[in-house]
This record gives structure tokens, sequence and C-alpha cells, in this order.
């Protein structure tokens, strides 16, 4: 799962355009299929700007999991080095499954309470024969940034390539340009669900039998790149501000309610994001009370449904992992929302504790 | 077999997250500061909550180990905060 946002109205405008526009097999070619080509190749040259990279670097994919996955099975059939896959125990859980799948053997470096690698760590667990690296750029549960930049310097050296999961981070911060390969979510950042986007640096080496363009919707990718191309310019105007609504709530939280506190690191992380821990409570029944006074939030807790098992990110950052609450601002959100917020959750809490205690 | 008065043993065995924490959390209420409390619990969160639990009040795990009477669940052995 990837922590969605809604469609933004401009996505949504772009989508139905499209629709109409963008129907044809942009491989075929009739006029219509021309015309889709058209807008593919549009889509391709606006994501590749929002993401400062080349147009012909960029791929798009049926889903985001299947971005994960593509981005290692591009990548390890022809790989110089036969030996590991180096990633993170905070790393998506596709990523990790996708890791596993291939066969080699995975280490999965840990990160302190804050959620984040320590570079040092992260190089010192990839050896000579390290096949790839994969590390976030920003972590989806708790929004930790991670020390991409210094641990990619250290393995160009090595020459292993890293593969960066940018789903939580893209359109909303300005994604560091030292991947060899990465993935994007355009359900988190206001696009539609549906498709995932793949960047693969040129001069990578990949494996040839890669996908064409006939697997791709014209109209999802065209609503992704307005997407993007909308949440990134939200991103310069409001991200000061929006963050500091996150320093209020983390402050406030602390300071107000018994037994809550943020997770996650306070500076290093994304703007928008913050992630709470209130003891003793179920993180379902918050989530649904919240729902309840007008608040979409998402519970990283561990009892979900029949899923007993506790979120993986939490539990390797040594944090609770029931009671927690997964908070993305949107780019609009304004003083009186979080005051509201702060308002009602002191209540929800009480309340729910007051059921279990 | 004797143990000392402030060796508390709680069978949270069948409960869910977060009870077993509800559960240390009056322990810690209502026992003396560096106390023993023993609690047995099967819930897979345990193993991250308890420790997480721990850090955030002071307290220690001192000891986990597979339950020996057969009946499933680990006991972690926590040393409340001094």
């Amino acid at each position: 799962m990837t922590s969605r946002a809604p469609l933004g109205t401009a996505a949504r405008e772009a989508l139905l355009t499209a629709l109409d526009a963008g129907w044809a097999d942009p491989t075929r070619l009739y006029g219509e299929a021309r015309q889709a080509q058209l807008l593919l190749d549009a889509a391709k040259e606006s994501i590749a700007a929002s993401l400062g990279v080349r147009t012909d670097e960029i791929r798009f994919t049926p889903s985001v999991a299947l971005a994960r996955r593509r981005a290692l099975a591009g990548l390890v059939p022809v790989a110089r080095q036969p030996g590991s896959v180096v990633t993170s125990t905070v790393e998506h859980s596709a990523v990790i499954d996708a890791a596993v799948a291939f066969g080699h053997p995975v280490v999965e470096v840990g990160v302190d309470t804050y959620g984040q690698v320590n570079s040092d760590d992260f190089v010192a667990a990839c050896r000579p024969d390290t096949t790839l690296a994969c590390l976030q750029v920003a972590n989806q549960e708790v929004g930790t940034l991670q020390p991409v930049e210094v641990v990619s310097e250290r393995l160009t050296g090595l020459g292993i390539p890293l593969v960066c999961d940018a789903s939580a981070a893209a359109g909303y911060i300005k994604i560091p340009p030292v991947w060899s390969v990465l993935t994007a979510a355009p359900e988190s950042f206001g696009g539609p669900s549906g498709i995932g986007i793949l960047a693969v640096r040129t001069g990578v080496r990949w494996n040839p039998s890669d996908f064409a363009d006939e697997s791709t919707s014209v109209p999802l990718a065209a609503s992704a790149a307005i997407a993007l191309e909308d949440s990134s310019r939200q991103a310069a105007e409001h991200s000061l501000r929006v963050s500091a609504l996150v320093d209020l709530i983390r402050a406030r939280v602390s300071a107000e309610i018994p037994d809550c506190l943020a997770v996650g690191h306070p500076t290093q992380r994304l703007p928008h994001v913050v992630t709470l821990t209130c003891m003793y409570v179920d993180g379902e029944t918050l989530v649904r009370e919240l729902d309840r006074v007008g608040f979409s939030v998402a519970s990283g807790s561990a009892c979900v449904a029949d899923d007993l098992l506790p979120s993986h990110v939490l539990a390797a950052m040594g944090a609770l992992t029931h009671g927690n609450l997964r908070i993305g601002l949107p780019w609009d959100v304004t003083l009186a929302d979080v005051e509201r917020f702060m308002l009602e959750l002191p209540r929800i809490v009480a309340e729910a504790r007051g059921k279990l205690l | 077999m004797t143990q000392p008065e402030s060796h508390t043993m709680l069978d949270e065995r069948g409960s869910r997250c977060p009870l077993p924490i509800i559960a240390l959390s009056k322990a810690l209420a209502g026992l003396a500061p560096a106390s023993i409390v023993e609690i047995i619990a099967d819930d897979p969160a345990a193993e991250a909550d308890i420790p997480a639990w721990c850090r955030l009040k002071g307290a220690h795990v001192v000891d986990s180990f597979v339950a020996p009477d057969g009946l499933g669940g680990v006991h972690y052995v926590v040393q409340l905060p001094g």
C-alpha cells in the first residue's frame, strides 16, 4: 500500500481530457494512435522536467508495486556481480519482497529510533560483490529522510547501482539526482492510481527485455504528469508553511496529550507527514473517530483486519506498533485545520482509552 | 521456589495489542519503582511493543524466553523504572 492523496483538480481534468484524446494504442500508426503517442511523449517530458532527468529515462508501469519490482528485474539479470542486495529494514515491503524473490542474499540494514539509516552502516554492508543497493528517499510511514546522497557518493566508487524508492517523496521534495534507478508513485502526489513511474539513468546496465509503451495507459500518464507538476509547484510555495504546521502538531501532541508523541525525525523529514503514537489505544479506533469528525488519516497500527503482524517499519524503529496515526497534510491545509484537529484529538484519545482501560 | 515480593506475573496470552501494554502500564502505576514484572504475551506485536514501551517509559526488558509451559507465548521480564 502507498499512502494516497486525493486526485488534484488539474490532474482530474487532464485525465478526463486524455480519456477522450488518448484512448488509442500509442504504438500504432493511425491518427488517433499518433495523438496518443504525442500525449504520452508530453507526459514523459513533463515528468522528466519535474524530476530533473532526461525524457528518455522515464518509463511507466501499470502499478507502483510493479515499478518497484521492475527496478530490480532490470538490474539483477545483467549485474556484473551476483552477490547480495543491500537494503534497509524500513523499505516498502514490496521492495524487500522483490529483493528476496530474486534469490540473492538480502542484507537489511537497521535504523535508529527515527527510522533513519546510518550511511556508514549502509555502505559497510555493501561488499565488493554486492549486486545492487536499495534505499528509499523518504520513509512512507514516518516521513524520515534517508541519507541517499552520502550513500550514493560512496557506492559510485564501488560500482554498485543504487535504486531509490521515491514513492513517498516525489512531488513533496526535490529528489536528489543520485540514483541509478528511481521509482515514484503518482497516487501519493495527487495523481491517479493504477500507474507507476520508473526512471532508469542513462548508462546504467539494464536488462534489455524491457516493456514497451503499449502497456501504458496514456490518460493515467497524462494525469500523473500534471499532478507531479502541480504538487511540485505547490511544494515550492507551501513547503515551509506546511512543515511549520507539522512542527506545531508534534509539539502540541507531546505537550497536551498524555502518553502521545510524534515518531520519525523532527527535522530531516518530508514537509507534510507527521506520525503520532498514542499509547494504550487501538489505532483503528482513532482512525474511525477522526473520520467521524472529518479527518482522513491512516493507521500504522499492528492490528489491521486479520493481519496480526506489526508494521515492520515501526518495529524496526523500536516504536510501538499500535495506536499510530499517519497524517499527511495537504498543501492547502490551514492553521485553523490544525487547531481543530488538536481540539478533537485529545478527546478522541481519552475516549478510546476509556473503552480499553 | 520463592520469588521476591516485587516479582509480579501477568499472563496476557490471548489478549491483543494494546492490551498487554495496558497491563504493564497498570503495573507501573501500582508497583514500587524498580519492581520486576514478568508478562507472558502471544500477540506477535508484543515482540516489538513491549521493548518499545519500556524504552519510552525508562523500563528495561531484562530477559525474554519462550513460555516453558508449552501453552505458547513469550515471557518478558521487565524491570520498571527506578
